[in-house]
């Protein structure tokens, strides 16, 4: 019996745990083999009930894994298409790089969400602490669809801006996205880049927690001996501002082309949500703190999968070996 | 910013540190050292200044961050610092300069006339600091102008008193547009609002940011009028970016600067040149403040720690705050920026990096698509198909196109209303290079107009063999199709997607595919597994096409090598020569 159930909890696709059902509680399966035998039993009303228990807690295990997503592969969408058994395909390396993240930080209780990309002024800017002449827009030209109104989203921090006029806190979040700058293309530049942005805010969420988080966070994606540090760094959005950096992997800090000279190399934006974005979300910032952050995926998948030109990644000539290999 | 060791002294003297321990205590303060560089003899530091700090595009804004960060007195310039009524250097019989402020975009400026100058060379010691900023040297009063503009962090400009219709300068947002030459001799063709200094003819003189060649100061200057001023900052910022010319003053005058620091840099520029020219001050000093800041005053109620997750003493923030003059950093508007001052200049490196926020779930507000996403991607790969991801702007064009209106890669103005179009692209570049072909989908945002409202939906589009003959999708006499549909909130079961894959490759070239024929008596198995072991890293694709009794076809595919070097490498394994 113990045999079965483990056989059960160990099935690793539908399609076994299917033949294995079939085995037991078929037609011709054991179960109803043993029921069939019940007449020769010598005490056959004991082993009814026995023969009962069993089956019911066959059926008990079966109905735990079919509800059990993280253990069962199963096909329970109707895609309009349906093939055989071929081989398994490829996720995108920014998918495979946003889902190790969102691994991460679902397993700290993290939710993933997501914003339109056609973004209006406010949520792009305004709601930011961005206002209409500050200097911070230099920073990014911006893919106009109505100007001044209308635009393609120029980071992922207007997730953030959606996310707090939509949601009551607390909540923990993060959000891949896609943004839009008005750049020309080239080996090194894109006009589209991918950002993955995080928001928490809560009670008492402090500088300790974004540096303790952002941490694990480097440490998971580049290893136990990368080095980050902390430093203050100015974003409208946030204060106070952090700037996380990591030791340059080729000179380790000692300075060299790579990292042109400093030693580090930059990572992204973070910081304490300014009270400021809080209030414009009506969310009480005498009673609510956060922190946000928000990196670039583009150039950390390239470094993974060796690939040397950003045009790649879109549309471009990047191909998956077959995995028969 | 450039920032020169040595000259940072003569504001803080008691400066003991040395110049990397500097770079690096500044870094973690707010100003990242990207670069550090000894020349001529001198150590030079080089900071990204943010763009709230434009207080630190100067020596004496780094002076003062350092003062605060070390404990150590700010010596300002010995010079007294003037205004209109307090200047020494007004006299009885001088006259005020007739100048005319029209601008509203004007915050204060400082002007006087100085006569009978001796126009020279620089000396030494002023070269050497221009050239370490690459700037070139021009003569005496142009590199006292840029000299002081470094120091400070406040441009100023000299004109050519005699080039100046009765000394009349005005300071007005032009009307219509009108020619200017630069001092570099750039034509520019000014916008109506532009900020211009002109005459009384209303001739353009200087703009906020730039001199102009009609009034420059040359070999052949006898007398000139100085000026230093103050703007709101998005003037300059607008005019610069419309005429499509930066310079180092446009670098400082876009940003919010202190202006009460005019008389002592104003005061600083003229004692320079009366010292270096033997002129004479030739007018009282021109002072208009039309736009004089309110005395800020902020209360700290917020206590630092609450903000930094460790303990920072009250009485050091308390010291912290004592120290900073507010009302000459227009970036401290709020008891927020103080809670910032107090913990950076604690030390972010003091907070602790290891404890990340716990693990609580709070509450999945992961919407519903997102799930069904990753379901969906789930299903595709285990059925095979394999992820791409495409532009969501292209070239192709529908009766409910979205445009964009100022996109600079005019070859993709318009937002993608299907997935097809772009799958279809995709195909082409893979034939292209001759990759087998392969089940692929994208999962991505479409966007159209309708009712003249911008709407953008997830959708999913695949490309693979048809449902029906899903075990014979090697056979490519079976045409392959494209199936596309929206991907909505509705329910399904969620399910998270298995572990990831690293088999994805950049293709730099064509792939090749050569057979080969071998007779040998070892197992299919394990002559792949050799061969697969000698081609080494070019190797693409490797398979059995035909085999019987002990005789072997392999097909090999090999990439991102050229067509002789795979043929080399081909012969090579198999033993074919």
């Amino acid at each position: 019996m113990e045999d079965y159930l483990s056989k059960i909890k160990n099935c690793q696709n539908s399609q076994e745990l299917e033949k294995l059902r079939i085995e037991l509680l078929g037609r011709n399966g054991l179960i109803n083999k043993l029921f069939s035998e019940i007449k020769n039993h010598p005490d056959p009303k004991s082993r009814g009930i026995e023969l009962n228990k069993l089956k019911t807690d066959i059926e008990t295990a079966f109905s735990k894994k079919e509800k059990d997503p993280n253990k069962l592969v199963s096909c329970n969408l109707d895609l309009g298409i349906s093939f055989g058994s071929p081989k398994v395909g490829h996720l995108h390396p920014l998918t495979q790089t946003e889902n190790q993240l969102n691994k991460l930080f679902q397993s700290l209780g993290f939710s993933i969400y997501d914003s339109p990309q056609i973004e209006t002024d406010e949520f792009c800017f305004e709601r930011l602490n961005v206002p209409k002449d500050h200097p911070a827009r230099d920073m990014q030209d911006s893919i106009y669809i109505k100007e001044p109104e209308f635009l393609l989203r120029t980071q992922t921090s207007s997730i953030e801006a959606r996310l707090l006029s939509e949601q009551k806190p607390p909540f923990k979040v993060v959000a891949p996205g896609t943004c839009f700058r008005n750049e020309k293309v080239n080996k090194s530049n894109h006009f589209i880049l991918h950002q993955y942005q995080g928001v928490v805010v809560d009670k008492n969420v402090t500088l300790k927690d974004l540096f303790g988080t952002l941490n694990l966070m480097f440490k998971t994606l580049y290893g136990p001996d990368v080095v980050i540090r902390f430093r203050n760094k100015y974003y409208p959005e946030v204060e106070p501002g952090v700037g996380p950096d990591m030791q340059c992997f080729v000179c380790h800090g000692k300075g060299c082309p790579t990292c042109k000279g400093a030693g580090w190399i930059e990572m992204g934006g973070a910081g304490i949500i300014h009270p400021k974005v809080l209030k414009m979300a009506n969310i009480d910032p005498h009673q609510w703190k956060g922190f946000a952050f928000g990196l670039g995926l583009d150039r950390w998948t390239m470094a993974k999968f060796n690939i040397k030109d950003i045009r790649t990644l879109l549309g471009g000539n990047l191909a998956y070996k077959p995995n028969e290999l | 910013m450039k920032i020169i060791y040595s000259q940072l002294k003569q504001f803080l003297p008691d400066l003991k540190k040395d110049a990397k321990t500097i770079a690096n205590d500044l870094t973690w303060i707010g100003h990242f050292c990207d670069g550090f560089e000894e020349k001529d003899g001198e150590e030079i530091i080089s900071l990204e200044i943010r763009s709230n700090r434009g207080d630190c595009l100067g020596y004496l804004g780094i002076a003062r961050e350092l003062s605060i960060l070390y404990d150590i007195p700010l010596n300002l310039n010995p010079s007294i610092p003037a205004t209109a009524e307090t200047s020494p250097l007004n006299k009885g019989d001088l006259k005020l300069l007739p100048i005319k402020i029209l601008s509203p975009d004007v915050k204060r400026v400082q002007a006087i006339k100085i006569k009978n100058i001796n126009i020279d060379k620089s000396n030494d010691k002023i070269k050497k600091f221009l050239e370490l900023h690459e700037i070139n040297s021009i003569n005496n009063i142009v590199d006292f102008t840029n000299y002081i503009m470094f120091l400070y962090g406040i441009p100023c400009h000299a004109f050519d008193a005699d080039k100046v219709h009765n000394d009349q300068l005005i300071w007005q947002n032009i009307t219509k547009n009108t020619p200017f030459t630069t001092l570099d001799g750039t034509q520019l063709n000014l916008h109506p609002n532009t900020l211009v200094i002109t005459d009384k003819n209303q001739i353009p003189l200087c703009l906020s940011f730039i001199g102009g060649q009609n009034s420059a100061v040359t070999q052949n200057t006898k007398n000139i009028i100085l000026e230093m001023a103050i703007y709101n900052h998005s003037r300059v910022r607008v005019d610069s970016r419309q005429l499509k010319t930066t310079t180092e003053a446009s670098i400082r005058l876009d940003k919010e600067l202190d202006s009460s620091l005019v008389p002592t840099a104003f005061n600083h520029l003229i004692q320079l040149i009366l010292n270096d020219t033997n002129g004479n001050i030739d007018s009282n000093l021109f002072d208009s403040y039309p736009q004089k800041p309110q005395k800020k005053n902020i209360v700290l109620n917020i206590d630092p720690s609450d903000i930094a997750g460790i303990k920072i003493p009250n009485d050091f923030t308390q010291k912290i705050i004592s120290k900073i003059n507010i009302d000459s950093r227009p970036d401290i508007e709020s008891e927020i920026d103080l809670v910032e001052e107090a913990i950076r200049f604690y030390g972010f490196q003091k907070i602790p990096t290891d404890q990340p926020i716990n693990s609580k779930i709070i509450s999945d507000i992961t919407p519903q698509v997102l799930k069904n996403i990753e379901t969906l991607k789930s299903e595709l790969i285990t059925k095979g198909f394999s992820e791409v991801r495409t532009k969501p702007l292209t070239n192709k064009k529908y009766d409910n196109s979205i445009m964009t209106q100022n996109s600079i890669n005019s070859e993709y103005p318009y937002l993608r209303t299907n997935l097809t179009d772009s799958l279809k692209e995709q195909i082409d570049i893979y034939n292209r290079f001759k990759i087998p072909l392969t089940p692929i989908f994208e999962i991505g945002k479409i966007f159209y107009k309708e009712n003249d409202k911008y709407i953008e939906k997830y959708a999913l589009c695949t490309f693979g063999p048809p449902s029906c003959h899903c075990e014979e999708r090697r056979d490519e006499a079976i045409p392959w199709e494209f199936h596309e549909s929206i991907i909505d909130n509705s329910v399904k079961e969620y399910q998270k997607l298995p572990d990831i894959f690293f088999n994805a490759y950049e293709i730099t070239s064509q792939i090749i595919c050569l057979d080969a024929n071998l007779i040998s008596q070892k197992s299919e198995k394990e002559l792949i597994a050799f061969y697969k072991k000698e081609i080494g890293d070019i190797l693409w694709n490797i398979s059995v096409i035909d085999h019987y009794q002990n005789k072997y076809t392999f097909r090999v595919w090999y990439f991102n090598c050229d067509d002789k070097f795979a043929k080399q490498i081909h012969l090579k394994v198999f033993n074919l020569n």
